[in-house]
């Protein structure tokens, strides 16, 4: 008893329990992040144009760190989700279509979830008429019959097998210094196909479920002002190491099956574990699916819950995990619909996936700069948030990537279009 | 019913009160329906207009007022429709206001009520002006007219008056309801508003119902009338009004400017819920909104709340509140309830707590914080009934009167020698059949089960398992007495689980 006392009264040892007891929210969100879409995103961008993207990591990372310690510290401060917020602060049209916009680009995000669910296990050899139905019984399971704890539990452990990636990336032979060349001092190319895929990276990486998912969350486990700077932490973790990941799958991906510029050797995710194969080995396969079962799974409970916390919220139903089906009717049934129509929608012969990608890709892009300028403006109400607001520095950095993200989304929505 | 009737019909017909004259006594929801309220009152008039002109001194605050009535009857016999009908809030706000010669003035940003009253009147519009949205304020006399869905007109406009000063008991309705949450009481939970539903009388206007619907939602989209006559067209449905009156609705955004927090409306609506819900309240709330309610409460209905909440969140309330209040809410709290919060509070808090607390207090909180949060000791609480042999029950029952609200439990009363050891224990029951001068020592029962304060928690529920004890009395060393244990306190060590599972239902 006494050497445990002694310990906890460490001030070190304090800290990392602080820590450890604030931590989820951050980590989670990013994690989620590579997701179905993701992965096959960062696996293209290296088959394609091997090390030429890498460097866009760094940038993304810092947006991507601003951005979302922004929601969380307007969780922390406010106690109510971003929905909420901009339901207070801009009334109940914007609201309203913003909400359409992001269940819409959600629901195609879930589609691509359940299509990475039925590609990964058939790597593995089990029918899609088998996985998704099993997927998405499993999924809804979790989240409806769990607690928000042990909900989150579930969600950490599912973060640890990413790295399954990285270990595949040490796995083959890389050649670290032209690798670190390409990002300290990357050669930018002005093709149209290079600039398509670099918004595509940065697309699939800043996405506005994540906001809204984050600060839902971090509203929900109920962080404290004193804590924050734990919270932040989280977040910075979270961030870093969703692109250390990214980072891998990349490298992976341009060292194995890059075969020279203009060559497409493969469409999908699936595709790329299956072209590893025979050059990198039957373990690098099975990482490659296993990693991509991960994602899917993890991404698929997270945006439908997500989502419907998100609309829920912003129309004043109840919401949460902890509720049962009569006290939160409308959270529980967009919550199944859109798992389970989700899920019927890859058992249905002869769907142009790709394009339904496409299109949700788009709204996302759509989406995002209005979300990041709601942000923008709720944070800066010194009403809400008091000493809290953003700082000027911070502003000005965050704005520069809201107007570089608006143009780069708007880009991809006028090439998606053309 | 009749009720909806009223409230649909804007002119409040004939109809409606031939209806009402039929039954002479009515059920009524409280403050719902104001015409059946009035028209209770006097079944058998045959006036129309009569009843009419009775919501509106009763809105006044004056029901007896009958000759004040009567001037108004021919106004209200001619254009009756015009003159009082409900409208939404939706409706009025953005309108563009023009003065008397319709030249524009700006738009309606938001309107004024004085929530002193049953139902808040409204008594003042800002208006938006000019490019740079300037806000100027006006009185509600200077209206001359509001048609609903088109223009508000107003004359005298040199009566504009900035910058806004509100008075204490008045609030921005836009700015406090549309869109933001309010505590349903009747329910007891939070909600969104989406609209507010107000009663229209000429040009004076009435705040009656919270609109939480679905039906709020669409009108305010602009959707309404479209998805109603879809919903009606395929599912032969009628969307319906989702109405919370006025009586129920405690707003809780009430911060005008940042500085000063405070509670525009007094938050004695709260106060008729019971302390575990008023704690679910709280919980849904965000963080700002979830200390103005609290601070609203005295210090007595403040300790209940806190002892409601989930410890984490309980210690979150405690660290921010005003050590000086902090210090007065643990005077009303139990001393087990007061010891289990204190362990997990930072020292120096603890330090200036101590200092403002009683000392007597103090002493037991110290000596309850020694015992390890495994043994009987910290579950005990140092407030009890005592006697002495020879005192007759009529004095014991006195003494129990008196302390009462200050002790947790006065159902069995202790009987100790001269150091405090105790000899006997009587129930509350015994003592109250007892002849009034019956010594005490008479009728007790000698043989005490107690603990002692390092027995193991889990022996301590064994022991209420045994002998379907509801208290149990902790002893020292040397037998003497030193608190006692109830038995809620002593399960919900042994099973954490249960406390959290019902803390999440």
């Amino acid at each position: 008893m006494r050497i445990i006392e002694s310990i906890k009264s460490n001030h070190k040892v304090q800290r990392i329990i602080l820590f450890l007891s604030v931590m989820g929210p951050g980590i989670i969100t990013a994690n989620v992040d590579n997701d179905a879409g993701g992965i096959t995103t960062y696996s293209l961008a290296g088959a394609n144009f091997k090390y030429a993207l890498l460097w866009t990591l760094i940038p993304i990372t810092i947006a991507l760190v601003l951005i979302q310690e922004m929601c969380n510290r307007m969780g922390v401060i406010t106690g109510k989700g971003l929905s909420d917020l901009i339901r207070e602060k801009f009334g109940v049209k914007i609201t309203f279509y913003l909400m359409i916009m992001i269940l819409l680009t959600n629901f195609g995000n879930i589609i691509s979830e359940f299509a990475g669910i039925a590609a990964s296990l058939e790597l593995f050899g089990i029918s899609k008429y088998v996985s998704v139905p099993a997927g998405a019984c499993i999924v809804w399971y979790i989240v409806v019959k769990g607690s928000y704890k042990s909900v989150e539990k579930v969600f950490l452990i599912a973060c640890v097998f990413y790295i399954s990636y990285i270990i595949s990336g040490y796995m083959v032979e890389q050649p670290w210094p032209e690798i670190m060349g390409e990002v300290i001092r990357p050669r930018i190319h002005f093709q149209y196909d290079y600039l398509l895929a670099c918004v595509g990276v940065i697309g699939t990486t800043i996405a506005p479920w994540m906001q809204f998912y984050q600060q839902a969350s971090v509203a929900e486990k109920g962080i404290q002002v004193e804590n924050y700077r734990y919270s932040k932490i989280d977040t910075i973790i979270g961030c870093i190491v969703v692109n250390i990941v990214a980072f891998f799958i990349i490298v992976v991906c341009g060292t194995v099956l890059f075969s020279g510029h203009g060559q497409q050797p493969i469409k999908t995710a699936a595709d790329a574990a299956s072209a590893l194969r025979p050059l990198a080995g039957d373990y690098c396969y099975y990482l490659f699916a296993f990693g991509l079962l991960n994602a899917s799974l993890f991404a698929a409970s997270i945006l439908p819950l997500s989502t419907a916390y998100s609309v829920c919220e912003s129309f004043g139903w109840e919401t949460g995990v902890d509720k049962n089906f009569t006290e939160a009717p409308q959270f529980y049934i967009l919550y199944t619909l859109l798992i389970f129509i989700g899920a019927g929608v890859i058992l249905l012969p002869d769907i142009p996936l790709i394009k339904i990608m496409m299109i949700s890709q788009v709204i996302n892009g759509l989406a995002l700069p209005f979300v990041l300028v709601c942000m923008l403006i709720i944070i800066n109400d010194r009403k809400i948030m008091r000493e809290y607001a953003n700082s000027k520095f911070n502003n000005i950095i965050v704005i520069i990537f809201t107007i570089a993200i608006s143009v780069l989304s708007l880009m991809l929505v006028i090439s998606s279009v053309w | 019913m009749v009720h909806s009737k009223t409230e649909e019909s804007k002119s409040c017909g004939l109809e409606f009160h031939k209806k009402q004259t039929d039954e002479n006594s009515l059920s009524l929801k409280e403050g719902v329906f104001l015409y059946s309220i009035i028209l209770a009152k006097k079944p058998q008039s045959g006036w129309n207009s009569l009843h009419i002109i009775f919501i509106k001194i009763k809105l006044e605050g004056d029901p007896h007022e009958l000759s004040y009535s009567w001037s108004f009857k021919n106004t209200f016999m001619t254009d009756r429709a015009r003159h009082t009908s409900f409208i939404f809030l939706s409706q009025i706000i953005n309108l563009p206001v023009v003065d008397a010669n319709s030249n524009k003035i700006g738009s309606l940003y938001d309107i004024i009520a004085d929530v002193h009253g049953m139902y808040p009147k409204i008594n003042a519009l800002i208006v938006r002006r000019g490019f740079r949205k300037k806000l100027t304020y006006y009185p509600w006399k200077c209206i001359q007219k509001i048609l609903e869905d088109r223009l508000v007109v107003i004359e005298d406009t040199d009566r504009a008056k900035e910058p806004l000063k509100l008075s204490a008991n008045e609030l921005r309705l836009r700015e406090t309801f549309w869109d933001k949450q309010i505590v349903d009481i009747a329910g007891s939970k939070v909600v969104r508003v989406n609209d507010l539903h107000i009663l229209k009388d000429g040009i004076k206007l009435w705040i009656v119902h919270v609109d939480v619907g679905f039906k709020g939602l669409l009108r305010r989209l602009g959707w309404l009338r479209f998805f109603n006559s879809a919903v009606k067209w395929l599912f032969a449905y009628e969307l319906k009004d989702k109405f919370i009156s006025w009586k129920f609705v405690q707003p809780i955004t009430a911060v005008d400017d940042f500085k000063s927090l405070s509670l525009r409306v007094p938050s004695s609506k709260l106060s008729q819920l019971h302390p575990a819900d008023l704690a679910d309240i709280l919980i849904d709330l965000g963080a700002e909104e979830r200390m103005l309610i609290f601070n609203s409460f005295d210090d007595a209905t403040a300790s209940d709340i806190l002892q409601e909440l989930p410890l984490k969140m309980r210690l979150v309330m405690a660290k921010s509140l005003e050590h000086e209040r902090l210090a007065r809410i643990l005077d009303e709290t139990p001393m087990d309830e007061v010891v289990d919060l204190l362990d997990e509070m930072p020292y120096e808090t603890v330090a200036v707590l101590y200092k403002i607390l009683p000392e007597e207090k103090v002493g037991q909180i110290k000596t309850l914080l020694k015992h390890s949060d495994r043994v009987a000791g910290s579950l005990m609480n140092t407030e009890f009934v005592s006697a002495r042999e020879n005192e007759t029950a009529a004095r014991i029952i006195r003494r129990i009167k008196k302390v009462a609200d200050d002790i947790e439990s006065i159902y069995y009363i202790y009987v100790l020698n001269d150091l405090d050891v105790p000899i006997g224990v009587l129930t509350l029951k015994q003592l109250l059949k007892a002849g009034s001068q019956t010594p005490i020592g008479e009728i007790m029962r000698k043989n005490v089960v107690r603990v002692k304060v390092d027995t193991h928690i889990k022996l301590v529920a064994q022991i209420f398992y045994k002998y379907n004890f509801t208290v149990v009395p902790v002893v020292d060393e040397f037998d003497r007495i030193q608190g006692i244990i109830t038995i809620k306190d002593a399960l919900e060590p042994v099973f954490p689980e249960i406390r959290e599972e019902t803390e999440e239902v």
